[in-house]
Parts: C-alpha cells; sequence; structure tokens
C-alpha cells in the first residue's frame, strides 16, 4: 500500500460512514480518524442514515450501496439535496445497476484500498 | 349466379385466406409483442372472410375465464376487460370442452348454450369459434362473429383452423422467449448478487488484517491471531451457507465456533438454550463474536486454567419482540479484574452487536469470572 497522503483539507471534516459491516465500518472510522477526520455514524442502515442526515453537520460521506433495510439510494438522494458530496464504496460494479442517484458520486470498489479511498475523498470534497 | 362465375368466388376467396395466412406467418414469426400480434391477426381474418367482429380470447391460468385479450370493431371497454366463462355456458368454453370447433349459423335458434350478453349487444347473428392450441392447455379461442345470417362453409373453417394453428405456434415462441429472458435476467442477478458478496467478504477479510490492536507486536503474533479469525469466519461461513437453505441453529453455530477450543475436558463448555433459529448474516456476527470470547478466554480467562469452563445459555422471548438473550458465563478461572483499557476485542464484539444485529453487548467483570450478555432481535431474513 503506497503512502495516505497527509492533508490539511481532511483536517476536522465531518465524514459520515454508512455501511453495514461492522469490522468494514471500523476499519473505515480509524481511516478516517487517523486522516483528521470527525466520523458520524457509522449507520448500518438507510434509516439509520437518514437519521444522521437529518440532524448532523456533514461535510461528505462514504456510502455502502447494500444495507439491510434497503439500497442507499435515498441517502444518496439526501445528500444531494443538501449538496454534500459522496463517495460509493461497494463490492457492486455500480454500471451494472439502475441507480443513477448511486452514478452521481465518485465510486471505489470493495475491498477498498485506502490510499484510493482517502484520494477519492479528497477530489469530492475539492470539487 | 352461374357455374363458372361461382367457381371463380371460391377461387378468389381461397386467394385471400392463402394471402391472409402467408402474411400472418410471417408476423407471427417476427413479431416481439403478443398483444400487436394477437391484434393483427383478429384484423387480417376480419379482411379475409369479410366478417366485421373478431375476437381472441385468451384461457386464464387458474380461473375458468375467457379473456377478450384482442379484437377488431368492438366497443371501447371490451378487448382486455369482458371475461366469458371457459365452460360449457358460452360459445367459447363449449368449443373448449369438446375440443372441436363450433359453428352456429343463428344464434337465436342456438339451444347448446346461452348466448352471452356482449355477443346480443353487438346484434351477432352468425358465428364460429376455434380453439387455439397451447401447451399443456389450450391457448384460448378464435371467434368470429357475423351480424347478418352467414353460411360458413368448410373452407372458411379450414381457414380458420389453420390461422388458429399458426397463432398458437406464434403465442408458444413468444411465451418460450420471455421464459427465456426471464431466466437470463435472473442470472444476471445471480451473477451480480455472487460478486457483491464475494468482495463484501474480501471486505471483511481486509478489516480483519487492519486489526489496529495488533499493531507493535510480533508479525507471528498478528498471523496466529489473524488465521484464527479467518478459520472462525470460513467455519461459520460454511455452516451457514453450506445447506440448502441459508442459516443454521443458534445451537449448532455456538458448537462450531467453540469446537477448536474444546481442547481437554469435554466439561469446558455447558451449552444450553431453545430451539433457535438465525439467519446467515447473524450467524456471521454470532461467529466472529463466540470466536473473540473464547480466544479472550483462553488468553486471560476460564479457558486459561484446566479447572475453568464456559456456561452459553439463551433463550427467546415471545412475540412480539421474540428478542434473543444469549449469556457467557466463565467459571473457575484466575480472579477477573476489570481492563485498564478496553481492548479490541471487546470494541469488536460491542461493536458487532450493535451495528451488526440491531442488539447489544454487556460485559461484566464479575471477581468470579467474565459474563457477557447479548440481545439481540431476531433475523429479518427468516420470517417468511
Amino acid at each position: 500500500m503506497n503512502a495516505l497522503p497527509n492533508s490539511c483539507v481532511l483536517t476536522r471534516r465531518r465524514v459520515l460512514v454508512v455501511e453495514d459491516e461492522a469490522l468494514v465500518a471500523m476499519e473505515f472510522e480509524l481511516l478516517l480518524e487517523q486522516q483528521g477526520c470527525i466520523v458520524i455514524g457509522p449507520a448500518a442502515t438507510v434509516a439509520a442514515a437518514l437519521r444522521l442526515v437529518g440532524s448532523e453537520a456533514i461535510d461528505a460521506a462514504l456510502l455502502d450501496v447494500n444495507l439491510p433495510d434497503g439500497r442507499s439510494t435515498p441517502v444518496a438522494s439526501a445528500l444531494r439535496e443538501l449538496q454534500v458530496p459522496f463517495v460509493v464504496v461497494s463490492g457492486y460494479n455500480l454500471r451494472q445497476l439502475d441507480e443513477p442517484e448511486l452514478l452521481r458520486g465518485a465510486a471505489v470498489q470493495k475491498p477498498a484500498d485506502h490510499v484510493q479511498l482517502i484520494d477519492t475523498l479528497l477530489a469530492v470534497l475539492r470539487r | 349466379m352461374n357455374r363458372s362465375s361461382n367457381t371463380d368466388v371460391q377461387a378468389e376467396q381461397l386467394r385471400r385466406h392463402q394471402k391472409a395466412l402467408a402474411d400472418f406467418g410471417l408476423e407471427a414469426f417476427r413479431s416481439e409483442d403478443l398483444d400487436a400480434l394477437l391484434g393483427q391477426a383478429a384484423h387480417r381474418v376480419s379482411e379475409a372472410l369479410g366478417v366485421e367482429l373478431v375476437k381472441i380470447m385468451e384461457l386464464l391460468p387458474h380461473r375458468h375465464e375467457l379473456l377478450i385479450r384482442a379484437g377488431v370493431n368492438w366497443r371501447p371497454g371490451v378487448v382486455h376487460r369482458v371475461t366469458l366463462s371457459a365452460g360449457a355456458d358460452s360459445p367459447a368454453g363449449y368449443a373448449l370442452l369438446h375440443d372441436e370447433a363450433v359453428i352456429s349459423p343463428d344464434v337465436s335458434t342456438e339451444t347448446r348454450f346461452p348466448i352471452p350478453p356482449v355477443l346480443a349487444e353487438h346484434g351477432v347473428h352468425s358465428m364460429v369459434n376455434v380453439i387455439i392450441a397451447g401447451d399443456e392447455q389450450p391457448f384460448g379461442v378464435l371467434e368470429v362473429d357475423a351480424r347478418q345470417a352467414r353460411h360458413f362453409d368448410e373452407d372458411d373453417i379450414a381457414f380458420l383452423r389453420n390461422y388458429a394453428n399458426l397463432l398458437a405456434a406464434a403465442v408458444a415462441r413468444l411465451r418460450t422467449h420471455a421464459r427465456l429472458s426471464e431466466a437470463l435476467e435472473h442470472r444476471h442477478f445471480l451473477m451480480l448478487e455472487l460478486q457483491h458478496r464475494v468482495k463484501n467478504i474480501l471486505a471483511v477479510v481486509q478489516a480483519l488484517a487492519a486489526d489496529p490492536s495488533v499493531e507493535g507486536r510480533t508479525i507471528e503474533a498478528f498471523r496466529g491471531v489473524f488465521l484464527e479469525r479467518l478459520r472462525a469466519l470460513a467455519e461459520a461461513h460454511g455452516l451457514l451457507f453450506g445447506g440448502e437453505n441459508a442459516g443454521a441453529t443458534l445451537l449448532e453455530l455456538v458448537e462450531k465456533s467453540v469446537r477448536p477450543f474444546r481442547t481437554g475436558s469435554p466439561q469446558v463448555f455447558v451449552i444450553e438454550g431453545d430451539e433457535t433459529s438465525i439467519g446467515p448474516k447473524q450467524g456471521l456476527t454470532l461467529g466472529l463474536i463466540l470466536h473473540e470470547l473464547c480466544t479472550n478466554a483462553a488468553r486471560h480467562g476460564a479457558l486459561s486454567r484446566s479447572a475453568g469452563h464456559v456456561h452459553i445459555t439463551w433463550r427467546q422471548q415471545c412475540a412480539p419482540t421474540a428478542e434473543i438473550r444469549l449469556e457467557w458465563e466463565e467459571r473457575g478461572g484466575p480472579a477477573v479484574r476489570s481492563p485498564d483499557r478496553q481492548g479490541f476485542g471487546t470494541r469488536v464484539i460491542e461493536r458487532l452487536a450493535s451495528h451488526d444485529l440491531g442488539g447489544k453487548a454487556t460485559l461484566d467483570y464479575r471477581s468470579a469470572g467474565l459474563v457477557c450478555e447479548i440481545v439481540f432481535p431476531p433475523s429479518l431474513e427468516d420470517r417468511p
């Protein structure tokens, strides 16, 4: 794995993590905290994620696609309305899913490469 | 009318029939849309026979009814709406039951069956019904309704039967086509799901490898912890996805999870609980939790002493919560003191229980031994 970028862009950024696998969520949480982010969540369900989107200040989000209560499309819509950028982190090839809302985000394949994940997060935050 | 002109009329009629059959044969071969095809067929039959009203009725599966699926010159609200009995009490039903073409030269003198209101309403005088065959049961009936007295001769009937057979072949082709597309779509769906599952599992494995608690330990120590966790995940996966139906009972899962730690006396684990089924996702999570508890006990708790043992018990509450309460109780180990800092193992257990199970894990470091209680709702995946 290459060295992680050390960027002030991420410092104190509030990043929502939506991921239903606890271990993967913990991995992302640790990675984001090492970059100076404040992690919101992690949310394991669409319902929990929507509650957080409605109640917390959020600068960016990492979105898993398949959650126990459905796909994360409603979360993507809610984030788009608030103009919050997001990165879809999924095992799916997004072009094979009929989910245009999710295609609006940047995408990183699972298992996620840490450097690529942080780079992509930086890219959507700079947009 | 003299004899030769009569022959001319017959020849002209045959030519019209042949042309209608030939034209429709090609359409039937090319068409992708059953409704358009049936509509076209009704139209061509009407033209070829010079009869105003034609309809094609579909025998509805599992129902004793025929739906008017296509037709020409019917008032709005008939096609795709009106159904007729598929029993002996309708002309089409009568044809189906007797498995032959049924001709009614004058419906006012018809005694074999009553005339449906929709025919009376359109002033039908003469009619023919021929069967459109199908795989297991007929597709339905082709009916020609004349408003004037009309003598349907043998040529007309032969034409209609040929036409109905062409239709039957076209319907069978389109239905097979639809089934194949469905199967292909399902295969595509399964491929996507498989791809997704594999990547998800790899993501979990990566998360296990990224465990921060091993930082600063030797590579050998890390490898031991990692491989044991990986094996626990694989064992649970094998149990939960190995059968025809995904899932297992809680007893099966507990037995499988503690087996590697059943060294020495068989009484090391006392396992008791209700007959409780768990879903595949729940099972994987519980497998990892039990593995963490076993590892901790082997390193610092009851399983580190020969006299130590662990009681694992559970109970499922009645509906509506149907909550499952599992208790892990260690006895006979070294005196316990609460850990100074929360280890990764403990955090993993708590997070797995809250995040993946939608429940709660409570770890109580009693002096006699660790007691861990895990409460979680039943799996949504298992509900019918």
